[in-house]
């Protein structure tokens, strides 16, 4: 059971002056229970793979296996492998239409042909996770604030209990407090069983959170495994439009200026290995 | 299901060629004559093969290929089929033969093929027109051309303004679409079976959001544009002004004459 991406490329407007190679030779791979953070500039390629993923644009080359299930165009298991792997789209609360937040939530169950009643089941339980009162079934969710039609839209891709859930910048938007709440969710859903795939300009904000991390460059895969080896990876040479967090970039420097710390962004390990060298310097 | 990934009708394609680097007056105005000497000159097929050669010297000046103008004006094919059976059908004459109480001239089939003719080549200079053209050189175009009438109370600019936005947005309504259909595509919506009712149903949470996101740009365009303190034409000036060269007039009056030439083609040859 694997989500696998396998040597994809992908080029939008084929044959036409627009012509444009978004994706180039991308290879990766996501286990159920496993969280990857896939980082890159604006124009690398994220949101067309995120599509792929979910057998909404198929690969000019390469492949997209889900459990064992090739997806390509008119493929009869496409609609099953779109329940398996939830796709929330930025500003995922643009596409809201129902006239109450129970027909919204219902929506993909009913495509999806789940019964009723273990659909309002789940939606019972989603709600909970998402710290949303049951009130709000009746309400309009075009009524609701900001963050309430966020949950809701996202409610109503996890709904679907997918078993990998990609997720395209899902915190644009949030507030601090609301970007903590959302990937402490993303937390409960790995440690249930749920593969997570974040798609995100911010590698500061999943450096703690994801077990692997992609990163594309021009479409292209410039790095990929645990945060760790990627860091080390892009030491050096940092890829286009990546801002390391402040702490790191701090451990970066006093590596180059000759101190023997690691290459860390926890704020703690980094004060400890400083104080380790201070102290073991001959006075 | 990439739904965007052709040139639509209209489409700008930017290149550095002979034809976008003409005035868009030029460009208006040779499209009007093509339209009018199209609508003019229909009785022979003579002046469509001039008409089909002149399209694909204007694909060669362009430096878009004639595939890429094709595939563009695919979904005008709906419309101009559409036009060749209404004509087919209602057309009285000669019979040639009959389906059910359906009667099928030889007048309906030789005017269905006309107008249809007629419509596709219409469609088909008016989109290398905008094409070629960025969408605010095609109004600042049409705006100058306009401004004469401003005397007799039409609203140029407005009328321009309305233009700008309208085409300003259309690829980004496009877009929008495509990701909201996308994103209904995902919780499993099925948008591509089924009937006519049951197609237009599918497409109700499709519709809904977009109508949304449309009134909330819209609202954000007027703020944005009166925070800039837009306040209409009156004193306003041009980043780039339109400037009439030796090449629009030699231009202009080529195409005028290949009109020209078709009608008298038409005329000689009926």
């Amino acid at each position: 059971m694997s989500l696998e991406v396998c040597n994809v490329s992908y080029t939008y407007h084929k044959d036409t002056p627009l012509e444009t190679k978004s994706l180039n030779d991308v290879s990766f791979h996501v286990e159920p229970g496993e969280w990857v953070a896939v980082v890159g500039h604006t124009g690398s390629g994220k949101t067309t793979l995120a599509q792929m993923l979910n057998g909404l644009i198929f690969p000019s080359s390469g492949e997209v296996i889900v459990d064992g299930l090739k997806l390509y165009p008119k493929a009869p298991h496409l609609k099953s492998v779109r329940r398996k792997v939830g796709l929330a789209f930025q500003y995922p609360e643009h596409q809201l239409f129902a006239e109450t937040v129970l027909d919204e939530l219902m929506f993909a169950p009913r495509n999806f042909g789940m019964p009723e009643d273990e659909a309002m089941a789940h939606i019972k339980k989603i709600l909970k996770a998402f710290e949303l009162d049951e009130k709000i079934l009746l309400k309009n969710p075009f009524d609701l604030s900001g963050g309430q039609k966020r949950k809701v839209a996202l409610a109503s891709i996890v709904v679907m209990k997918p078993v990998y859930l990609v997720l395209d910048e899902p915190t644009a938007g949030l507030d601090w407090k609301g970007q903590e709440m959302l990937l402490s969710m993303l937390k409960t859903f790995k440690d249930n069983g749920t593969g997570i795939i974040q798609i995100t300009h911010d590698i500061e904000m999943v450096l703690d959170n994801c077990d692997k991390l992609l990163v594309l460059e021009d479409g292209r895969r410039r790095s990929w495994g645990p945060p760790a080896h990627v860091v080390e990876e892009l030491a050096d040479r940092p890829a286009k439009g990546l801002v390391f967090p402040d702490v790191l970039e701090m451990s970066l420097s006093l590596r180059r200026a000759g101190l023997n710390v690691s290459l860390t962004w926890s704020e703690e390990k980094l004060v400890k290995d400083i104080e380790k060298e201070v102290f073991s310097c001959p006075s | 299901m990439p739904f965007l990934d052709h040139l639509s009708l209209g489409q700008y394609v930017p290149a550095n060629s002979f034809v976008h680097s003409l005035d868009p007056r030029c460009k208006v105005l040779g499209v009007m004559a093509l339209i009018t000497s199209i609508f003019v000159a229909s009785a022979s097929p003579w002046p469509y093969v001039i008409w089909s050669a002149f399209a694909v010297f204007l694909c060669a000046l362009s430096k878009i290929s004639i595939k890429n103008v094709l595939i563009s004006t695919k979904p005008a094919i709906v419309l101009v089929v559409f036009t060749v059976i209404v004509n087919l059908f209602f057309a009285e004459g000669k019979e040639l033969f009959r389906i059910s109480f359906i009667s099928i001239t030889k007048e309906g089939l030789l005017a269905g093929v006309k107008m249809g003719l007629r419509l596709y080549f219409l469609i088909l200079f008016a989109n290398m027109t905008m094409m070629t053209t960025s969408p605010l050189e095609l109004s600042d175009g049409i705006e100058s051309l306009l401004t004469p009438l401003k005397r007799f109370g039409v609203p140029a600019h407005e009328f321009a303004m309305m233009m700008t936005i309208a085409l300003r947005f259309i690829p980004t309504l496009l877009e929008e679409t495509d990701r909201i259909m996308k994103a209904q595509l995902a919780r499993g919506a099925d948008l591509d079976s089924g009937g006519i009712v049951k197609r237009l149903k599918a497409f109700m949470p499709v519709l809904v959001p977009l109508f949304v996101i449309v009134f909330q740009r819209a609202d954000e365009l007027a703020v944005a544009m009166e925070a800039r303190c837009y306040r209409g034409g009156v004193g306003r000036s041009r980043m780039k002004p339109l400037h009439w060269t030796a090449k629009d007039a030699i231009s202009l009056t080529m195409v005028s004459v290949i009109c020209l030439g078709g009608v008298v083609l038409d005329r000689w040859m009926s």
